[in-house]
């Protein structure tokens, strides 16, 4: 993107996303017994953004309608049209249609013709509802007469302020010389004597004659003294009138002998704005808009650094170098704001989890419109903060979470009281952090699991077996098997073909698990949680045959040391072990990636990392255990290819490259073996 | 000014490239000489678990994670000790999905040199033992022939 | 070349600006809102100020109001953006203290004569 304007269309098409975030925001919150003039100037500054950002941009379908927005809106502020529902209504439904017309022309997108007219007429009819005689049509008084000709005496006599408004009236003469040749008189009658000179009170007025090889028109004149119309005496004379073929009008003298009778536009007293003072200092979150691979890049550096100091502090031999304890008190320094400014560039890919939670209360308002159910949304902990990969993915999960509450969960009015409950559904979203961790919550008070009902299916399915004893909590999490759905009708909510067991699948890519609650009429609770970012892992080293491989602590149970005796085997292989009174497989790294080995270890124990992937225990088997640390996720992609049993690579301090294991991934080579 | 200095420069005023030559054992190759990124002596790997043989494993470049390849493997030829001067040239790597930077290993690097069209002959005559989309073309480096390589065919990661 | 305050709440608007009065090889300051380009034009004296009119924390006109008070100001052009459908905003904007205004939408090659206009 080297052409400037394609840069800054760019960043209006990042402005538009958040003026229309904040158009929506305020619509949501609107209480419509108490909208205050703040709420209208907002959304109004916003569409008004919107519409002047667009028309400089040439997309012309998106200034249109916001044109239309931003008369109803101005009429709003202006007391001529209340804020009714009618008008919140309609400016959701303006939301749909500014968010395809942006998409239209940041992605190409095809433009909901049907929508934006229809909603166009809505906003046409808001607008033609005014009291009548309050008309705020603009368009200026239409211009007597054409005048035109290549003489011209203009006569200028501003007012003695005008040079406090930063007007300097030597430059609209200069632009008159610029049309044609000029000769000019001034006036200097009205200058006092020096003792009473106020040198910022122009008392000069002057008459110029200008002749110019083209036909000019008044208007062109106009044009040069528009900013100074108000503040100055203006005289247009045509000397050349009979050179026309115009017709002559009345406001064009004969003569120019004669002044009075020229066009004149006397200084009118300005309309008295009510100067506002902005309502509150309100104290704006102020940010900067960088692009990401500014910062992936400022990453990329701050891995080097991190790299280069544990380099450095690899060097501790106090009898080899004598000034080394001095040394080592930097090198500790410099480790601590290493540490801190890893943190502080983590931090700024950090956004707040509302990013992704802002959309609910609109879905689940339209879902419910749709539906014909009452659902209260309750958001807590919105400002929790997750890395932006994170949150872009976990966006379509959690939306597919949402509505299946509200589809399947939350039951119909009628049916709630019927219950006992309260008419209205609650849907809540909850964020918060734990160790290391952003821990995510969808609940909802509907009608929870029915156990028996999802057994059955699972039969119908084949996914279990008939005489199964399973507990119920196994049951439950039936629903993130593979081709299993709950919806008795195909809604167009659900039942688009994604799944549960997509959904798990999302959030487990992401290093991250989901958890599900339920009981039948109390409700459901689906908890995630996810790593904070996943350009950073926390993980454990171990080393298997030399190699270091790391495990994602997310992942870890426990590592215990396991007596040989204690390994169930069968030929060579290990095959499980007793774990917490359960018999959990064993998988031996060095023997699952084939690693030469050294010689039989003749150790009588083994290491066993415990390991937790979906709910499913297993132990890997390893040399040794090394460092926990956090470590920088690098893609294996970038320059190979995707290896399934690992999740990336990293390079540790002393520069070396250690694999990062999937742990998931791991899990299925078991259970193909 | 010596005749062969002459005769490069005669050579420069026709459209030339430049290649990189090295060994493979008794057998002479060249790669595009724009395509080397730079070339590092032999330093420890991380190997990578189920790759195909010919892979050694990956390098840390400048934070980057980039593999290696022995060149030997992927030609079939034995594998060989390496020595003081065994080499990695680490190369630009056109694919499918962009730009990549791979590295190769070769027995020792010899020298660069400018060839002319003219100079770059068909090897389709010949058996060289190694696929031919592997090979641009021949020619004729201090009287011995050499094979120039077509590094993104070598380094498809379709083979990988 | 002349030091420029571009002061609009709109970033793709600013950049515009900006890039455009660069070019012509002035140096351009940008701010945020209102209360930000007071902010700016009371730590560097600016040659010419470009404000937008409807901005967050504090408006253009405020703004025009509040600098024309500074005596470094009295006589500086300070053009207002206003949108054709603004008219009463240029009376304010005028009686608040600007040069002239500036409708939008506008294209660079606009801005650039509107611009030499108050800079010679």
């Amino acid at each position: 993107m080297s052409d400037p304007m394609e840069r800054f269309k760019q960043v209006f098409f990042d402005e538009s996303a958040e003026a229309l975030t904040a158009i929506e925001q305020h619509l949501l919150k609107l209480d419509l017994s108490d909208v205050t003039p703040d709420v209208i100037d907002d959304i109004f500054r916003s569409a008004h953004s919107l519409k002047g950002g667009s028309a400089t941009f040439g997309m012309s379908r998106l200034a249109e309608f916001t044109h239309f927005m931003e008369t109803l809106l101005d009429m709003i502020r202006a007391g001529q049209r209340s804020f009714s529902q009618q008008v919140v209504d309609c400016l959701f439904e303006c939301l749909d249609c500014l968010r395809n017309l942006v998409n239209h022309y940041q992605f190409e997108e095809e433009v909901n013709t049907g929508l934006i007219e229809a909603v166009e007429a809505k906003l046409q009819a808001l607008i033609d509802d005014k009291e009548p005689g309050t008309t705020t049509d603009t368009t200026e008084s239409s211009q007597t007469g054409i005048a035109m000709g290549k003489e011209w005496k203009i006569g200028f006599a501003p007012e003695p302020e005008l040079l406090l408004s930063g007007n300097e009236p030597l430059r609209y003469i200069e632009e008159l010389a610029e049309m044609g040749k000029i000769s000019v008189q001034c006036d200097t009658h009205s200058v006092p004597s020096l003792a009473e000179l106020n040198p910022i009170h122009l008392k000069l007025s002057w008459t110029i004659t200008l002749s110019s090889a083209q036909i000019i028109s008044v208007e062109e004149l106009k044009d040069v003294f528009l900013w100074v119309e108000d503040e100055a005496e203006l005289s247009y004379t045509c000397l050349d009138q009979e050179a026309l073929s115009i017709p002559d009008k009345t406001d064009i003298p004969a003569t120019a002998s004669e002044p009075q009778n020229t066009e004149q536009t006397q200084a009118k007293s300005a309309a008295k704005p009510s100067v506002k003072k902005a309502a509150e200092a309100k104290k704006s979150n102020q940010s900067i808009r960088v692009e990401m691979s500014k910062i992936d890049s400022l990453i990329n550096l701050l891995g080097e650094l991190v790299i280069t100091q544990s380099m450095l502090s690899t060097f501790n031999n106090v009898e080899q170098f004598p000034g080394l304890a001095r040394l080592q008190e930097g090198l500790g320094q410099l480790e601590r704001h290493t540490r801190d400014l890893q943190d502080g560039v983590m931090q700024i890919r950090m956004l707040p989890i509302d990013f992704c939670f802002s959309r609910f209360p609109r879905m689940v308002r339209d879902l419910c419109l749709q539906l014909g159910k009452e659902i209260d949304v309750v958001i807590e902990g919105e400002n929790t903060e997750v890395d932006k990969t994170v949150i872009e993915e976990l966006t379509d999960p959690l939306v597919h979470l949402v509505r299946n509450s509200i589809d399947h969960g939350i039951e119909m009015p009628d049916e709630r009281e019927a219950k006992g409950k309260p008419r209205k559904g609650v849907l809540k979203l909850v964020a918060y952090h734990r160790v290391g961790n952003i821990v995510i919550e969808i609940s909802d008070d509907g009608k929870g699991l029915a156990v028996e009902k999802i057994k059955n299916k699972a039969i119908e399915r084949g996914l279990i077996d008939e005489q199964a004893k399973l507990p119920d909590q196994t049951i439950k999490e039936l629903i993130f098997s593979a081709g299993f759905s709950t919806a008795e009708s195909v809604t167009d909510l659900s039942g688009r073909g994604v799944g549960m067991d997509v959904v798990k699948r999302n959030i487990q890519s992401l290093g991250g698990q989901i958890e599900l609650r339920s009981e039948e009429n109390v409700g459901t609770t689906f908890s995630i949680k996810l790593p904070l970012t996943l350009s950073i892992l926390d993980g454990q080293l171990v080393k298997v045959m030399g190699e270091t491989y790391v495990i994602p602590m997310l992942a870890i149970i426990e590592s215990i040391k396991v007596s040989r005796d204690d390994i169930n085997k069968i030929g060579q292989h290990d095959i499980s072990f007793k774990w917490r009174s359960q018999f959990i497989p064993l998988l031996n790294v060095a023997e699952t990636f084939a690693l030469p080995s050294n010689g039989e270890s003749i150790d009588d124990s083994m290491l066993v990392v415990v390991v937790e992937h979906d709910s499913h225990q297993f132990g890997l088997i390893v040399d040794e255990l090394a460092n926990h640390q956090q470590v920088v996720v690098k893609s294996l992609e970038a320059n190979y290819i995707k290896i399934d049993e690992l999740s990336g690579a990293t390079i540790l301090g002393d520069g070396s490259v250690a694999l990062i294991l999937d742990v998931g991934a791991l899990v299925n080579r078991l259970k193909v073996h | 000014m010596s005749e062969s200095e002459e005769l490069d420069e005669l050579k420069e005023e026709e459209a030339t490239s430049e290649w990189l030559s090295f060994a493979l054992g008794e057998s002479s190759y060249a790669v595009d000489i724009l395509r080397v990124k730079e070339i590092r002596t032999w330093e420890k790997m991380a190997r990578i678990p189920n790759s195909q043989p010919f892979i050694l494993g990956l390098i840390n470049l400048r934070g980057a994670i980039v593999p290696i390849i022995d060149l030997r493997l992927r030609f079939g030829l034995e594998q060989r000790e390496r020595d003081r001067e065994t080499v990695v040239l680490v190369m630009t790597v056109m694919t499918e999905d962009g730009e990549k930077t791979m590295g190769i290993m070769v027995d020792n690097i010899c020298d660069a040199v400018k060839l002319t069209e003219d100079d770059i002959k068909s090897a389709e005559k010949f058996d060289l033992a190694i696929a031919e989309r592997f090979v641009h073309g021949i020619t004729d480096i201090r009287g011995a022939m050499a094979v120039l390589l077509n590094i993104d065919s070598v380094l498809d990661t379709i083979d990988f | 070349m002349a030091k420029i305050l571009t002061v609009d709440d709109s970033g793709s608007m600013r950049a515009m600006v900006s890039h455009t009065l660069s070019e012509m090889g002035h140096d351009v300051e940008e701010a945020e809102n209102g209360q930000l380009g007071l902010e700016a034009a009371l730590s560097t004296q600016f040659d010419l100020i470009i404000s937008d009119v409807n901005m967050p924390v504090m408006d253009g006109i405020t703004f025009v109001t509040n600098i024309r008070k500074e005596a470094n100001y009295r006589f500086t052009p300070i053009l207002m953006l206003t949108t054709e459908s603004g008219q009463d905003k240029k009376g304010a904007g005028k009686q608040a203290g600007a040069t002239g205004w500036i409708v939008k939408p506008f294209n660079p090659q606009k801005l650039v004569s509107l611009v030499n206009k108050v800079l010679k």
